[in-house]
């Protein structure tokens, strides 16, 4: 009787340990490796958690709105073996919990019933940083297939390479290494634009983008 | 005890970087209907000439609309004045065997130069409505009562009825104009963000105005309205003439 208590013991904490991996996985990707080191050895740093997009002039309308350097990401992925390796990447989120269609921004309010709810393909992001290390560039582009759950990869070199003092502008680096120590590999900025134009309904919209790091 | 030492094992491998972060955007679209106007502050009509009585005067493009707006809009003209029926007297020139001073607000003609563009399909087609002033000015001798005499309204913000002319858009909810602005248009191109507008006043001779008339054709000159042998008073009179830019409703 003893034994088979236990058993239904562990059999719960596996089920456990698996749905939790599970859900991680739905968001960001599960690690593949174990050579870096877990949070708060290594983390990401984030300045700037929300961003506001007001729309009252016909300037704004025809021309945009561009909020640059919105938000600025910090890595400091230093511990762990030489053969830890990291991706990072973009994930736009419309809550579609909440009923929003896999398109669409999410509503939470509108001020009339002229045109359509906006769609995510609305939302344009620029990713840079000093070294030129993200895929893309300083180059605006949009989440494709702009559904729930698009994502746009920032790093995601499957070979390891190896940060450098001077940088080499225009490789992927994925290695051990700080926004301390190689601040131009380690940082990236980035820019975000909605250009609205007249088709969409007046109202209040909002989405999410989830920023990952993640181990390969 | 076997079965401990191995979820500790499981425990030590998920020891692996993964963070993730979350920037909320929010978009606030706030609704913009705009209405430039270029118009003198003050239009008049100077009948001096025994050529004017027959012929009328045209005011080619005295006003000129441009729309600018994110949602679905509709445009209308309305001629008011104290009463919301006839022009205001503000000084007349003869007693009261002279004529008479009641000169009702369709007496004043427009016309614009791009056609409403909401659907035709959803627009009044009984006989004898018009939609809109885009019909040609008739000759002063042909004319046709209720073609382009001004929707006239003691309340001036209340929107004509389905039977009356908007410039754009039109009662109801199907039909309007989409968003948009004047801004996007090439130069040359017509659009219904871009209403020039004409002005004409035939008083005819005797000083009846003939071609004033409601929209389904009701005449509405100074015999119709008035009597046998009316005409109107020399004098000084004026009405306002609002342009109202509204969503569609």
């Amino acid at each position: 009787m003893i034994n088979f208590r236990t058993q239904i013991g562990l059999t719960a904490l596996l089920m456990f340990l698996l749905h939790a991996s599970v859900s991680t996985a739905q968001t960001c990707g599960a690690p593949i490796t174990a050579n870096c080191n877990p949070y708060p050895d290594n983390e990401m740093l984030i300045a700037s958690n929300n961003t506001e997009f007001i729309f009252d002039s016909f300037t704004d309308y025809l021309g945009g709105i561009t909020l640059s350097g919105s938000t600025t990401l910090r890595l400091k992925v230093d511990s762990g073996n030489v053969n830890c390796k990291w991706k990072l990447a973009m994930i736009i989120d419309n809550n579609p919990g909440g009923g929003t269609p896999a398109t669409d921004w999410e509503t939470l309010n509108t001020y009339g019933s002229s045109g359509t709810v906006p769609t995510l393909d609305a939302i344009e992001v620029k990713v840079y940083n000093g070294c030129n290390t993200p895929i893309n560039n300083n180059v605006y582009q949009t989440f494709f297939p702009a559904l729930n759950g698009s994502n746009i990869d920032i790093i995601n070199d499957v070979m390891l390479n190896t940060a450098s003092t001077p940088c080499v502008p225009g490789v992927q680096v994925n290695s051990l290494g700080s926004y301390i120590t190689n601040y131009n590999e380690f940082t990236f900025q980035i820019d975000y634009r909605v250009k609205p134009g007249f088709v969409f309904n007046p109202g209040i919209y909002a989405l999410k983008i989830s920023f990952c790091l993640v181990e390969i | 005890m076997m079965a401990v030492a191995g979820l500790m094992f499981a425990t030590a491998s998920n020891a692996q970087l993964q963070d993730e972060k979350n920037v909320t955007i929010t978009m606030d679209l706030q609704p913009i209907l705009q209405l430039d106007m270029s118009t003198p502050d003050q239009i008049d009509f100077v009948f001096d000439d025994i050529s004017d009585y027959y012929g009328g005067i045209t005011k080619y493009g005295a006003t000129i609309l441009k729309v600018s707006s994110t949602v679905n809009w509709d445009l209308y003209a309305v001629g008011t004045s104290n009463d919301g029926s006839f022009w205001d007297v503000q000084m007349n020139y003869g007693g009261a065997n002279d004529g008479v001073t009641t000169l009702p607000l369709e007496l004043l003609e427009l016309h614009q130069n791009y056609p409403n563009q909401t659907a035709a399909a959803a627009l009044p087609s009984a006989p004898g409505l018009w939609y809109d002033y885009s019909a040609n000015f008739t000759d002063a001798t042909a004319y046709v009562q209720g073609q382009n005499n001004i929707f006239p309204s003691a309340s001036p913000y209340t929107a004509p009825a389905a039977s009356d002319k908007y410039v754009q858009g039109h009662a109801g909810l199907t039909e309007f104009i989409g968003g948009g602005s004047y801004f996007l248009q090439g130069s040359g191109t017509l659009t219904e963000f871009y209403n020039v507008i004409d002005y004409r006043i035939v008083p005819g001779l005797p000083a009846i105005f003939p071609t004033a008339g409601l929209n389904d054709g009701t005449p509405r000159d100074l015999v119709s309205i008035g009597a046998a042998g009316d005409y109107a008073r020399p004098g000084v009179y004026t009405m306002n003439v609002k342009y109202v830019l509204l969503e569609n409703q």
